[in-house]
């Protein structure tokens, strides 16, 4: 044992460190960029469920200038100024808050958002899940919005997380699901402002206990309202303490489904057939890890990580678990591998959150993003290696079905308690940065500096005026054909660029074949890499940037 | 998430683990020993019953008395791994194993421990199969070993231990269960099927296997048979997450008796009857006067059958507790079924004053009366009953009952089509309409 102990603290210590000293190269540049955006989200001690997770965001171009501009989501402010943000994306990497000039500025808890033209009238509208009522902002078109809620018929009173959009029922409008998490009030049954415990220390109640809210599934009526559809849907049932959204056709049939990660129940792989939905998530293997737990879902990421152009899911859990990759085989079915991935082990010291794949080294092959962070500050008390603030995850795709984790830097400062998590190119430099949105903290925009990257391709899909939400992608390099969705919403409480990067790794062209919403295909041959296009359907033209 | 600390937590108090081949205490005083047992086995007996922070204290005070015993600072660190302080447990571990390098038990709990909160795979493989070799019969080790292989994607590995857990043990069903889904895993579907019925044969409420077995079946192309298993996966699942928090309840006040009662009922209801009796039986072993274990068990064998058990259980649950409704209720329609119209009523009787708004009470209370020739009685009850509860199906039979010993044909049968889905599966109802009907006609002739 005397052997033994020392090399316990060893292993340990190495836990407590990036697991690369030379990992891919991204910038913490939040500050030069001038964000400076405060997520103060309640109390410091987080006694109440509510205060442990509230930071949200992503990338949209609510001006559409061509620059991607972010909006942040946060707590209530212990001196009751908005808990959102909105910067504008002024180019050369650099954002001005926005906020107040536009009125996107909400109190109270605001957690996720997801970004789409529900009224199609050619930009971006907000929608915020709450705690309390949710909020659609509308998107005048002269670079304010208006609280459009009610007129949509929109606003859930529960706490809702995750939110996205997608044309569910193919009628050229896009719909809305909101996963909706517990009932909730301070001092309310079951919590009634008591402490609980958890790993030995104190900790907020919950959600254990707590009454499940029902997600919804709004359908967008094509007059600027929305009406609850969950019922007629077949979405009716058991409810779940319901997280991360994706909308997604894991099934190629043409029509998108969902999945729904569900903190401590199955999860949900809502099978879309022509407008009803099934839940297929326990015949299909997406319900439990592969040894049959319930896992505690958090964030979500949907994409074709092994190239075989079908669509895998990857879900974020608690610490003490896995995060678990259900891999799509065909036919509706899936199987975790997360272990035979490489991603296991690795994710169990960790808190996962907001998730997304993405392909920073441009090889071709979508690498993994995981945010992280604990939800008791008290944890640190604990012992035995937990920790509140945690590093976030980046793992590189090998290739060969494997993730190999790399560290992303190496100061100590980059560890916080991350909960959504977002890419997109800021700076229109071809490849992917990332934004992490931090509990009681800054968010973190990473610049993405990874030396030695392939080539790539980046395409915006409009179908008329409208993002082409739903399209799909199959760029073919000769030796690498990859796919990807135009999505919005997933991960978790975030939304990413809706814009589509491919990387080429040496290729300079690729073919483009595109499956627009509807099934209309069009197909572009030997495509220039590294230029950011537009495609606009039925339009055998492309737009460079 | 809760559910795998509960895991460990078992896995780390459950099964006994391997003690030390031979422990070479210094020399001791003798008493102190003793007490350093007694304080011991007071931890170990609290540590069964899931009072880790009590455990812990006995072992803490059977250390002040043999600092150097290794199997206390085991146990020790079983109780602190137990409440999750996991850093103090690991000292106690680390101790237990410098005083004796051979001991299996703090290798298999730091293996565990290093892959639960650390995710070290390769580590904690190796601490377990340290273990193993200086403890071949740890099963739990085996087993733990086994699902790391499994969680970490090594699934021929992970195979390779779950069978040979199973040849040596066929009733170790977590590890044949596990064996079965290493199997679907992996894309054996046909011995994943095997090893899954098997479960299910030995043990019918195992959702991981039932739905294991869902998924191996639709993978096969047999999908209809493979979405039957799917289902009752997904109602034993709800079953699990009703009887969760009284699971938890039992654990942690397992003295008390209604602790246990309540998870019986809940067993009971969901036809464990296995379960239900031994937890009924166990809130009676806590406190022998507990007239609601009595009760459950009464009703657990009147559902069954066993008349003459389930009326003694009754008749001693009331010597507890002449309070308890539902055992006068119960022992009355005993009664009724024997015969027995008189002492039936009594029992009754006593049960509608004991829960006046319990319509099915009131309700059987009638039946009897109409049986013993007191319509008026009867339909007083039947009015009551259907007052208190409308849709009560029993109440409407009692009354049409009623009307029709009063030739009252047409109003017998607005009871009995009272509520429409009464009828559909009860034949003896549908023979009375159709006689009903035939003399409504008759008597319009």
């Amino acid at each position: 044992m005397n052997k033994l102990s020392p090399l316990l603290v060893f292993l340990l210590f190495c836990t407590a460190l990036p697991v690369q000293g030379a990992g891919p190269q991204f910038t913490d540049v939040t500050q030069t960029a001038g964000i400076d955006f405060l997520n103060a989200a309640g109390s410091t001690d987080k006694q109440h469920i509510i205060e442990t997770q509230a930071a949200g965001g992503g990338f949209l171009d609510y001006d559409l200038d061509g620059r991607l501009d972010l909006f942040l989501t946060g707590g209530a402010r212990p001196d009751s100024t908005a808990g959102t943000a909105l910067y504008r994306g002024l180019g050369e990497g650099r954002f001005n808050d926005e906020t107040t000039r536009t009125g996107t500025g909400m109190k109270g808890w605001n957690m996720g958002v997801a970004f789409a033209d529900y009224d199609a009238d050619g930009d971006p509208d907000l929608y915020l899940t709450r705690w309390g009522r949710d909020v659609l902002l509308a998107n005048r078109g002269d670079g304010t919005f208006a609280d459009s809620t009610s007129a949509a018929m929109l606003g859930s009173e529960g706490w809702g997380i995750g939110a996205a959009f997608a044309d569910y029922d193919l009628d050229g409008d896009l719909d809305l699901y909101v996963a909706n998490y517990i009932d909730f009030e301070p001092g309310g049954s079951p919590f009634y402002d008591g402490w609980c415990s958890h790993n030995g220390v104190p900790a907020a109640c919950g959600p254990t206990g707590a009454t499940a809210q029902a997600d919804i599934l709004y359908r967008n009526e094509g007059d600027g309202t929305f009406s609850n559809a969950t019922g007629e849907a077949g979405m009716l049932g058991t409810n779940y303490y319901g997280m991360g959204a994706a909308w997604s056709d894991l099934d190629a049939d043409g029509d998108p489904d969902l999945y729904v990660a569900n903190d401590g129940h199955p999860n949900s792989l809502w099978r879309n057939d022509g407008g009803h939905f099934v839940n297929k998530s326990l015949s299909a293997g997406t319900a439990y890890s592969g040894d049959g737990r319930a896992q505690a879902g958090m964030g979500v990421a949907v994409a074709d990580f092994d190239n075989d152009l079908q669509i895998d899911i990857f879900v974020s859990n608690f610490t003490r678990d896995h995060n678990t990759l259900y891999r799509n085989t065909g036919r509706g079915f899936f199987t975790d591998i997360s272990g035979r991935a490489g991603l296991a082990g690795s994710s169990r010291p960790f808190m996962g959150w907001g998730t997304f794949f993405f392909d920073y080294d441009q090889d071709g092959w979508q690498d993994l993003f995981v945010a992280n962070g604990h939800l008791l500050p008290a944890i640190d008390r604990a012992g035995g290696g937990l920790r509140y603030r945690q590093r976030n995850q980046l793992y590189r795709n090998l290739g060969n079905g494997r993730f190999r984790e790399v560290s992303i830097d190496t100061s100590q400062s980059a560890r916080q308690v991350s909960r959504g998590a977002a890419y997109g190119d800021y700076d229109e430099d071809g490849d992917l940065d990332i934004l992490v949105c931090n509990l009681d903290a800054k968010p973190t925009l990473l610049r993405n500096d990874v030396p030695g990257k392939g080539h790539w391709i980046i395409l915006a899909l409009r179908s008329g005026d409208l993002e082409a939400v739903g399209a799909r992608v199959f760029v073919d390099t000769g030796d690498q054909r990859q796919i990807r969705e135009v999505q919005t919403g997933s991960s978790f409480q975030s939304q990413s660029d809706t814009r589509l990067h491919f990387g080429l790794e040496s290729a300079i062209a690729a073919d483009i074949d595109i499956i627009w919403p509807g099934g209309q295909r069009q197909v572009f041959h030997a495509v220039p890499a590294n230029h950011h296009y537009t495609i606009r359907r039925g339009v055998d033209r492309l737009i460079t940037e | 998430m809760r559910f795998f600390i509960i895991l460990l937590i078992c896995a780390a108090c459950g099964d006994e683990p391997p003690a030390p081949a031979k422990i070479e205490l210094p020399l001791l005083d003798l008493q102190q020993a003793n007490m350093g047992i007694q304080a011991f086995n007071a931890g170990r007996a609290l540590q069964a019953r899931g009072q880790f922070t009590q455990a812990e204290q006995a072992y803490r005070q059977a250390l002040k008395e043999a600092p150097s015993n290794p199997q206390y600072h085991y146990y020790l660190g079983v109780a602190l791994h137990a409440q999750s302080r996991f850093t103090e447990a690991q000292k106690q571990f680390e101790k237990a194993l410098e005083i004796k390098p051979d001991y299996a038990g703090p290798h298999i709990a730091l293996g565990k421990m290093l892959y639960d909160v650390h995710g070290m795979a390769s580590e904690a493989r190796e601490l377990l199969t340290t273990a193993l070799q200086l403890a071949p019969e740890a099963t739990e080790a085996r087993y733990i070993l086994g699902l790391i292989h499994q969680r970490e994607g090594q699934w021929p590995e992970a195979i390779n231990i779950f069978s040979a857990i199973v040849a040596a043990d066929t009733s170790h069903l977590k590890a044949r269960t596990q064996l079965g889904l290493a199997h679907l895993q992996q894309g054996d579907y046909p011995q994943a099927e095997h090893e899954l019925r098997q479960v299910i044969r030995l043990n019918p409420h195992e959702p991981a296997a039932f739905l294991g077995l869902g998924q191996t079946l639709s993978r096969s192309s047999k999908d209809e048979e493979g979405q039957r298993f799917v289902e009752r996966a997904r109602i034993l699942g709800e079953q699990n997450t009703q009887l969760k928090p009284h699971h938890e309840a039992m654990l942690k006040y397992p003295n008390q008796p209604k602790a246990h009662s309540n998870l019986a009922a809940l067993y009971n209801r969901f036809g464990r009857l296995k379960l239900a009796a031994e937890h009924y039986h166990q809130s009676i072993r806590i406190d022998s006067t507990y007239g609601p274990g009595y009760q459950g068990l009464g009703n657990m064998y009147q559902r069954r059958g066993k008349d003459a058990l389930a009326a003694r259980y009754y008749l001693e649950a009331l010597r507890w507790d002449s309070t308890l409704a539902e055992s006068h209720n119960n022992l009355g329609l005993l009664l009724h079924g024997k015969g027995e119209l008189e002492k039936s009523i009594q029992q009754y009787e006593k049960a509608v004053q004991l829960a006046p708004d319990v319509g099915f009470y009131i309700s059987n209370l009638g039946n009897a009366y109409l049986e013993a020739g007191e319509l008026d009685r009867a339909k007083t009850a039947a009015d009551r009953a259907i007052a208190k509860n409308p849709s009560l199906v029993s109440a409407h039979i009692l009354l049409g009952d009623v009307y029709a010993r009063q030739d009252d044909f047409a109003q017998a049968l607005k009871q009995w089509q009272a509520i429409p889905a009464i009828a559909a599966d009860n034949e003896r109802l549908r023979a009375k309409i159709t006689d009903a009907q035939q003399r409504l006609a008759a008597q319009a002739k």
